[in-house]
């Protein structure tokens, strides 16, 4: 902690570190986001140390994805404060994406580039070295290689997603964020990217997996939030639930029905 | 088939509206009325050098015009509202399915087009025209006919670019071919007729002052064979055939990394330019056609108004670069930010990778100024046409990036942002073309002062970008 307050006093930048690796962690606070009369996000406190694999949950239109843009400094919030990695979003949230992965909600490569050209495009933007052996990696892995010359618009959905996912990875971040990540993906490569996840966990990764998709977050997940019309109505360990033999469908329903 | 295009009319009104507000959006025709009138109740001043006939001319040509950029924008446009809001969400996906052939698909599209940009152009053009014509009794007063011929000749420049743009589409060197020996033909048949009044025979012109059923006729089969041939031969692709390209990225990323830190983003702009429906032609039919068409009102100008060939060099000058910004407008076409907001890059980053592109594919302004400068056989203004361009090019654009950022061709349509663009584009370039009548040599004092205007609009552009979120379809 002295030291925390010692680098705050001389003004260092640890959010590079490994000395400071395990001392921050990603935490919004009184989070709110309007659009015209929607309140997507309600005063939302939250941390997620490192080293979890955060679930949050909620239904459709809760206010996950905006929680995913506004904490990755997509969009700008009306109110609140958010800090990734250490690093203030509202401030520095090109910082915060050079920093992190993202998978976003909709697979958005853009539609003239092929798959290759697209993972290309993506190691130049964030100055990465390797560039053809890190790319050649992710073909391997998620089983796409033949598809590398085709254009994105002419890929299938879950090609593009592979795609999505490759593209989080590319740079090997601390952080990622994933939204909806299963989407549009076969049972093979659902299965292969689940062990990819807790693998990078293990790793001391860290990651905030945004899904309605419950099975997923019970099977991997260290910790979860419920968020519904904007506010977190639950926050915690996953192993409390275990602990008390409560199914998290049951546990999910019971908060989001009152 | 009514169902259809009822839908697409609907889909078009709450795309825009969305996007800036209805009012905003309702504003814009009222804006482009109000503009004809403020230019019209000045007819009386002008009739001392032009006669009504001539002005007759130059609004039908102009409708012609419009209806050439339109229609280039519009049959390319597809791909452009499929990058933009995914092919599920357009009515003109229909055909993918629902049980709607793509033909009838295309017929409606080009059927809301011409709605759409009628409501939107034409019948404010001819308000406003009429509207002034009451007002000061010099021209005669509202005539459904006007009306009727401004879009006939508005009609007739879609058509016969639809028709243009499926040739193009069919076969690039065909298209080029036939240009090149519809140029020649051309160039011969006009020397052959010199002395003839070609130019007044735009058929729907031609109706409009004869009455005649053959110039109707004319104007009729101008609009409608065109169409039926391009939807006839209507290239359809098969949406689930994949295309396979090799990696060009790296080797242009590579070239161009020896003018730019960034040339990635510019590389990719070129792509997506160079593999989208239509290819680089684009360019061609929203900026090169348009500046053809330009070249021979300054001609019809040039005879009524009896001003030398310098001056019509250098008005043709300070309307390519005007113009020139469309280039820009196809670059952020292609594209929308969430494409790149989950990377390290900010809105700034994009646009100053735009503007790398079009500083590059600009270029080709200066081979037509050139050319124009050799048709004309003002070699010696050619400096200064080149530097009139340039700045005019520099502001322009600069003024459409900070009005409008990423999405030019969108908030175009705002009343706010078009009153914005005209107010800032309109007086230099009036300065610029006065400047030219009253003696070139002043355009090196005139135009200058535009240049840090430019580069301070940029300046500001940046953070006013960033600081906005960005929208997400």
């Amino acid at each position: 902690m002295s030291i925390l307050i010692l680098s705050a006093l001389l003004g260092w930048d640890t959010s590079f570190s490994p000395l400071f690796f395990f001392y921050y962690p990603n935490h919004v606070k009184g989070l709110t986001k309007t659009y015209g009369n929607l309140r997507a996000l309600d005063s939302v406190d939250l941390t997620v140390r490192e080293g979890e694999l955060f679930g949050l949950l909620g239904p459709n239109g809760a206010g996950k994805t905006t929680m995913i843009r506004v904490m990755t400094g997509q969009v700008k919030p009306d109110g609140g404060g958010v800090s990734v990695l250490g690093i203030d979003a509202l401030k520095q949230p090109v910082h915060v994406r050079e920093m992190t992965g993202i998978v976003p909600e909709q697979e958005t490569p853009p539609s003239f580039l092929s798959a290759d050209e697209y993972l290309h495009f993506v190691c130049r933007i964030r100055k990465l070295n390797s560039i053809e052996k890190r790319c050649d990696h992710w073909f391997r892995y998620l089983d796409f290689e033949d598809q590398r010359d085709v254009l994105c618009k002419d890929l299938s959905r879950g090609t593009r997603q592979k795609l999505m996912v490759s593209q989080a990875f590319l740079h090997e971040p601390r952080l990622a964020f994933i939204d909806e990540p299963l989407i549009n993906l076969d049972p093979i490569i659902q299965q292969k990217i689940k062990e990819y996840f807790t693998k990078f966990v293990k790793h001391g990764g860290t990651i905030f997996l945004s899904t309605h998709v419950l099975e997923i977050v019970e099977k991997i997940c260290t910790s979860i939030g419920i968020i519904d019309k904007g506010r977190i109505i639950h926050a915690g360990p996953m192993s409390a639930l275990r602990k008390k033999k409560r199914h998290l469908g049951d546990f999910f329903l019971s908060l989001v029905k009152d | 088939m009514f169902e259809i295009l009822k839908s697409m009319v609907k889909e078009e009104w709450r795309l825009h509206s969305s996007i800036f507000g209805s009012v905003m959006f309702g504003l814009f025709p009222v804006l482009i009325a109000a503009f004809t009138f403020g230019f019209s109740v000045f007819i009386p001043l002008f009739e001392a050098v032009i006669s009504l006939r001539d002005m007759y001319m130059l609004l039908h040509y102009c409708s012609l015009l419009v209806g050439v950029s339109i229609g280039a924008f519009a049959m390319f446009g597809r791909e452009v509202m499929n990058r933009r809001f995914g092919q599920a969400s357009m009515v003109a996906y229909s055909s993918r399915t629902l049980p709607v052939s793509e033909r009838m698909i295309m017929l409606n599209v080009v059927a809301n087009d011409i709605i759409f940009y009628f409501l939107l152009y034409i019948i404010p053009f001819f308000v406003g025209f009429s509207g002034a014509a009451m007002v000061t009794s010099a021209v005669p007063a509202f005539s459904l006919l006007l009306l009727a011929t401004i879009t006939m000749s508005f009609l007739i420049g879609m058509s016969v670019v639809f028709f243009m743009s499926t040739i193009y589409v069919h076969s690039g060197r065909f298209f080029v071919s036939l240009m090149v020996v519809g140029g020649a033909a051309m160039v011969l048949g006009g020397n052959l007729m010199f002395g003839l009044d070609l130019l007044h025979a735009l058929p729907s012109l031609e109706f409009f002052y004869s009455g005649s059923l053959d110039s109707l006729f004319h104007s009729l089969l101008l609009i409608i064979a065109p169409s039926v041939l391009s939807l006839a031969f209507l290239r359809i692709e098969a949406p689930q055939r994949a295309r396979h390209v090799q990696n060009s990225l790296d080797g242009l990323s590579r070239k161009l990394g020896r003018l730019f830190d960034d040339p990635h983003l510019v590389s990719k702009d070129f792509l997506d330019l160079q593999r989208s429906e239509g290819g680089i032609g684009k360019i061609f039919f929203s900026f090169i056609f348009p500046l053809i068409l330009i070249w021979a009102m300054l001609f019809i100008l040039s005879g009524l108004f009896y001003v030398s060939q310098a001056v019509i060099f250098l008005a043709f000058s300070v309307l390519v670069g005007a113009l020139s910004s469309s280039i820009y407008n196809w670059l952020t076409e292609f594209d929308v930010f969430s494409s790149y907001a989950f990377l390290p890059v900010r809105v700034s980053d994009v646009i100053r990778g735009k503007l790398k592109g079009y500083l590059i594919l600009d270029c080709g302004s200066i081979a037509i100024i050139a050319a124009a400068a050799g048709l004309t056989g003002q070699i010696c203004y050619l400096p200064l046409g080149l530097f009139t361009f340039a700045i005019i090019s520099a502001y322009s654009v600069s003024v459409t990036v900070y009005l409008a950022g990423l999405s030019p061709n969108v908030l175009i349509y705002s009343a706010k942002t078009f009153l914005g663009y005209s107010a800032a584009i309109v007086p230099c370039l009036v300065l610029a073309i006065i400047t030219s009548l009253i003696n070139p040599v002043l355009l090196l004092i005139a135009m200058p002062p535009f240049l840090p205007l430019s580069f301070l609009l940029m300046r500001k552009s940046y953070p006013k970008w960033d600081s906005r979120d960005q929208p997400f379809f």
